[in-house]
């Protein structure tokens, strides 16, 4: 661990630094979205938009290896694909309900399916794994910035309009009658989860980013008596997850997307086995 | 005394099925109207159009003279308890605020705050604010979801099944907290329990697709027989007959 503290300063690796300061920054979106989506029941959701989100970096990665698009990076075509894939599902489960899971299962392999024949067909060598399960090396410092603005965007949304979205998670129809409009808050709910996942594809990858919405608040919820609690303690799960397993993952020399994602599994698994065993024993 | 609601030949179909044919009636400002049917009668559906959740095919529906929707703010909800997911991490004074939301974004106020344990204490909840809700009694939830209705100043309450797994103290201390309610705001009690708060109720609306109102004394043991069982081909009720397929599935 103390040789990864030492290369987090070390200016000829910034791509560790990079990482480590995205997955800092990402804690507080993936605690406060994953709260609400898992109080909410809508992960599946979050699992569609994920992996749809490797169209956007296969047509990013093409567009800028065979037509020389040079400013399109994988960041920012991630961004768009999460955004026109949240749109999509959000509107799908709006107003044609009965539709939803087959819509939601298309979005998720189709989006795969586009992603990876660009990626075949960029020039040069392209591992798509880096994108699947996430590769610290590929993260450069604009798309930190982007992370960093993304970050901002969820994070005061999701913050502004806390009593709002706990509400309408609680009790939609309540919140109705309430005057809220529930479907303005779903759809910002669902472009918050898309804004999210593109701020640690990067590290843990499209196919893994879902448990860091899940993992971190099912612990937090184990915890806590009120949501914003859940919210707090999952951000600092989302924290210690996310560095952990950089630091392990670079000690080690693991990737880092699996690393981190098998320690949150063991933090998450540890904690439903102690809370089963208080429970068993009335401690 | 003004009107609190007011049902036009509404007519209301999901999908093409009909839930609601014809439904003319009005609630008196004051009244406590209790709504009955059996199981999958429309009766809900009846509150969610009342409530603006629902729009009708056909047909107009004023509430305090306005749309349901402009008329929202004064109505209190209380939905069946039992859906709820005992799993989300809010405490009963979280759920009584909500009763508090408006269009407006932001914290709630030191306002909001008092009025929510004015509810709490209303409803007989003093000192059970901090309770996660979902370690509340079935009856202390209930009571929680009424103090959140309550805390938006309703002029009219809305009570879907209260007395669905509820044993009979928990009804006896319900029965007495909606009577006095009623002293200053309308009740609208759906059930399909017939006993429940039977001498406070003053007009009792059968629902089985149609809608009749009656005045409470006027509601016969035959009556009732017709709407939920007996020999239903039997059911006549003023010239409106139904078939007896129909109603026979809804029998619950």
């Amino acid at each position: 661990m103390g040789e990864f503290i030492n290369a987090l300063g070390n200016p000829a690796v910034p791509f560790l630094r990079y990482a480590f300061i995205a997955g800092i920054l990402s804690s507080a979106s993936f605690g406060i979205v994953g709260t609400y989506i898992t109080a909410r029941r809508i992960t599946y959701l979050a699992g569609a938009i994920a992996h749809s989100v490797l169209a956007g970096i296969g047509l990013s990665l093409y567009l800028s290896e065979a037509h020389g698009v040079q400013w399109l990076s994988p960041v920012f075509g991630a961004m768009v694909a999460a955004i026109v894939a949240g749109a999509i599902i959000g509107f799908v489960s709006m107003y044609a309900k009965e539709r939803e899971d087959t819509v939601i299962g298309a979005v998720w392999a189709i989006g795969m399916a586009v992603g990876l024949l660009l990626i075949a067909k960029t020039p040069g060598y392209v591992d798509p794994m880096s994108y699947l399960f996430g590769n610290i090396l590929i993260l450069s410092r604009q798309e930190l910035v982007l992370i960093a603005v993304l970050d901002a965007v969820v994070i005061a949304v999701g913050l502004l309009g806390y009593n709002q979205f706990q509400a309408v998670a609680f009790d939609e129809e309540f919140a109705r009658v309430r005057g809220l409009r529930t479907s303005l808050y779903y759809f910002a709910l669902i472009l918050m989860t898309a804004l999210s996942i593109v701020l640690l594809t990067t590290i843990v990858g499209v196919i893994m980013v879902i448990a860091l919405f899940t993992l971190p608040a099912a612990v937090g919820a184990m915890l806590a008596r009120r949501l914003w609690q859940v919210m707090l303690l999952a951000t600092l799960f989302t924290m210690l997850f996310t560095t952990v397993g950089l630091g392990v993952s670079y000690t080690y020399d693991l990737p880092s997307g699996p690393t981190i994602i098998a320690f949150a599994g063991t933090v998450y698994l540890l904690a439903t086995g102690v809370k089963s065993l208080r429970r068993r024993f009335g401690a | 005394m003004g009107e609190a609601v007011r049902f036009e030949s509404v007519d209301f179909s999901y999908d093409g099925a009909p839930v609601i044919e014809g439904a003319d009636f009005s609630v008196a400002d004051g009244d406590f109207m209790s709504v009955i049917g059996p199981n999958g009668a429309g009766k809900t559906t009846l509150a969610k159009l009342l409530l603006g959740l629902l729009e009708p095919r056909s047909g107009s529906i004023r509430v305090f003279g306005r749309t349901p929707r402009s008329a929202r703010s004064q109505l209190g909800y209380v939905p069946q308890y039992a859906q709820f997911d005992p799993a989300f991490p809010v405490t009963g004074m979280d759920v009584v605020l909500m009763g508090r939301l408006g269009p407006r974004i932001g914290p709630y106020r030191r306002e909001d705050r008092r009025e929510a344990r004015a509810a709490l204490a209303e409803v007989g909840l003093e000192g059970l604010e901090n309770r996660r809700f979902s370690q509340l009694s079935g009856g202390q939830r209930q009571r929680v979801l009424i103090a959140r209705a309550l805390a938006g100043n309703p002029r009219m309450l809305i009570l879907d099944e209260p007395t669905a797994n509820v044993d009979a103290a928990v009804e006896s201390r319900l029965s007495t907290l909606l009577r006095r309610l009623n002293e200053r705001m309308t009740i609208l009690l759906i059930t399909h329990d017939l006993g429940f708060v039977s001498d406070a109720v003053r007009h009792v609306v059968c629902v089985d697709r149609w809608v009749k109102m009656h005045p409470t004394e006027e509601v016969t043991a035959e009556m009732i027989t017709e709407l939920y069982g007996g020999n239903v081909r039997m059911v006549r009720h003023d010239k409106t007959e139904h078939e007896a397929g129909a109603t026979g599935a809804h029998h619950g």
